[in-house]
């Protein structure tokens, strides 16, 4: 009842549109203040928070992801996909899909994919007769991937709360996210298939040639997510290795292979990666104080208790759980779901034994739809700023992913399996 | 302000290029020679803190924090400009309390003479007083914000992006 009560009160003052790291900062910091007296324990939670090797992927992926745009590397990314499956019923919305997947694969970002790949795909469908909602939806739903297929800041951080493997976390979305991509591509050719009149016109299928020089010209962007994933997956690199290795590799093959990267652009990749991770780890900051203030006043235990006294078993409370973070998605973003939902629940879920690395992947599947429901959604967001036109046939667009994304969310809630195969099998465990 | 921002996040970019520079290399160190380095870990994690802490103010100056502006976009510009005031002088307060918070933790260090548990084993306060340092710099960064809304301008300067945010998650 107090936690309600609690999470009512913080997710209203996140609603006065203050900063979110700083609404949570003084939200928590009241609370510790009334329930401790003082504020003495803040210096070293902040510092505790921080002070965390592991969390360094963040802001190293994301360097990587700006060298590899700012070195032009993606730039062929979707006219590449575009070359490989145009001749396919509803090609343009496949190669967007295929191109998000990819892109999803070098940003850990969804804001960035839908940006990015929405910026060129969106006039193209739009330009060859696709709908607007079915143009929008596309890049919407795509763009989303970002969070799941690794590397992917998000669960860095629900890794780093949870003290759960980053590496096997993000091989535990590797299937799903596939598996997602495969079902958006579906969608868009049944939708083409059974358009009848209104159906876009087929294009002629690339020659060999074509589809060779299209590989070629995006070899980089390609190989480098294999080389950073496979890395991980085989044991030879961790996950703060393999983004160093991920943004080094970037550097050298926009420095030397593209020459299109210069100390100006390596100095700016290098500011905005910082500032975007300073924005993210103070929301970290500010959600340590107050998850420890939660913990202070025993919340998750007596959560804990109201669990096992009522005999929940895993899937009852997975769905719980599942529906509070999706009603929570529609009004707040991502991170700070993560961090205030994450303390809370894992007590419970060593209570009732379940694998924190199936959470992970069910709560970002969950998160991917709290990025397209609406009133909050930042891919909704991002996308109306690429076209700057009504977020209404936006909205109309993305339900079908939605759909989707909820089926693939029960679909993960029955079969665990399509999550954990892969972590099972990894080297050096 | 915008100079003091700029040096903060030059800085904490400098960091990260070091923090890169370091990671790679012990990978390489681990990988081809079987030598890891073994003070990376320790020593990226006290650059991480620093990073975080000379950067945040310059976001807060472009007006690239997080916020849900859900409710208060449907509020007529008496009442944004008011809630922009409220993000300010929230922002304000959590810096005060970073920057006295943080010296407090700092200073309780010093007096019990606590060093770091890992390879480095320096004297923890060192690290610790960058929270402090970042306190002041938002607390810096807000309190000119609010100036600024008082002089009729907007809180935030330097170049809007387009979707804001660059590579957020």
């Amino acid at each position: 009842m107090t936690l309600l009560l609690l999470l009512a009160g913080l997710v209203l003052v996140i609603l006065t549109g203050l900063p979110v790291f700083a609404a949570l900062g003084l939200f928590g910091g009241t609370l510790m203040v009334v329930d401790e007296g003082s504020l003495a324990g803040l210096g070293e939670i902040v510092f505790g928070k921080l002070n965390i090797y592991l969390l360094v992927a963040i802001p190293l992926f994301t360097l990587m992801a700006h060298f590899m745009i700012r070195g032009r590397i993606v730039d062929d990314l979707y006219g590449t996909a575009h070359t490989l499956l145009r001749h396919l019923p509803g090609g343009l919305g496949v190669a967007t899909v295929a191109a998000c997947t990819i892109f999803a694969a070098i940003s850990g970002s969804s804001v960035a994919t839908a940006l990015t790949i929405g910026a060129v795909a969106i006039p193209q469908m739009i330009r060859y007769g696709y709908s607007r909602p079915a143009a929008y939806g596309v890049v919407g739903g795509g763009g989303t991937l970002g969070i799941l297929i690794p590397p992917s800041g998000p669960m860095v951080l629900f890794a780093v709360v949870a003290d759960a493997s980053i590496g096997q976390l993000f091989m535990a979305g590797v299937v799903p996210g596939l598996l997602l991509a495969t079902c958006f591509a579906l969608h868009c050719m049944a939708a083409q298939r059974f358009a009848g009149a209104k159906a876009v016109r087929r294009e002629p299928r690339a020659s060999l040639m074509e589809m060779l020089t299209a590989l070629r010209r995006s070899f980089w962007a390609l190989t480098l997510p294999v080389f950073v994933l496979g890395g991980m997956y085989l044991g030879v690199f961790t996950a703060t290795e393999a983004a160093g290795a991920g943004a080094l590799a970037a550097l050298l093959i926009a420095m030397l292979v593209y020459r299109t990267l210069g100390p100006l652009d390596i100095w700016r990749s290098a500011m905005d990666a910082a500032r975007t991770s300073a924005m993210l780890f103070m929301i970290l900051a500010a959600a340590a104080v107050f998850s420890h203030v939660l913990t202070k006043m025993r919340i998750p235990q007596e959560i804990v208790t109201l669990v096992t006294s009522h005999d929940l078993g895993q899937i009852e409370f997975l769905i719980a759980v599942m529906g509070l973070i999706f009603v929570l998605g529609m009004f707040l973003e991502t991170i700070s779901i993560i961090l205030i939902t994450t303390p809370i629940v894992l007590p419970v879920l060593a209570a009732l034994g379940i694998d924190p690395i199936w959470y992970g992947v069910l709560l970002m599947v969950n998160l991917e739809l709290a990025l397209i429901t609406p009133p909050v959604g930042m891919n909704l967001f991002t996308i109306k700023a690429i076209t700057k036109g009504p977020i209404e046939p936006i909205i109309r667009g993305v339900l079908p992913y939605a759909a989707i994304l909820l089926a693939g969310l029960a679909l993960l809630l029955m079969f665990p399996g399509i999550a954990l195969w892969l972590p099972s099998t990894m080297m050096g465990r | 302000m915008a100079c003091l921002c700029l040096v903060g996040t030059g800085l904490a970019a400098a960091l990260l290029l070091v923090s890169l520079a370091l990671v790679a290399w012990s990978v390489m160190m681990r990988y081809f020679l079987n030598q890891p380095i073994p003070w990376v870990d320790e020593l990226v994690g006290y650059l991480l803190v620093g990073l975080v802490m000379l950067a945040a103010a310059d976001a807060l100056r472009r007006g690239e924090h997080i916020s849900v502006d859900l409710l208060t976009d449907r509020l007529g510009p008496r009442g944004r400009r008011l809630t922009a005031a409220a993000g300010q002088l929230a922002v304000l307060v959590a810096g005060l309390a970073l920057l006295i918070g943080g010296w407090q933790t700092a200073a309780f260090s010093k007096l019990l003479g606590i060093y770091s548990t890992g390879y480095l084993a320096v004297p923890v306060y060192l690290p610790q007083l960058l929270i402090p340092l970042g306190g002041l710099l938002l607390a810096v960064a807000a309190a000119v914000g609010l100036l600024r809304m008082a002089t009729g301008q907007s809180p935030t300067s330097g170049p809007a992006e387009p979707g804001a945010g660059g590579l957020r998650p």
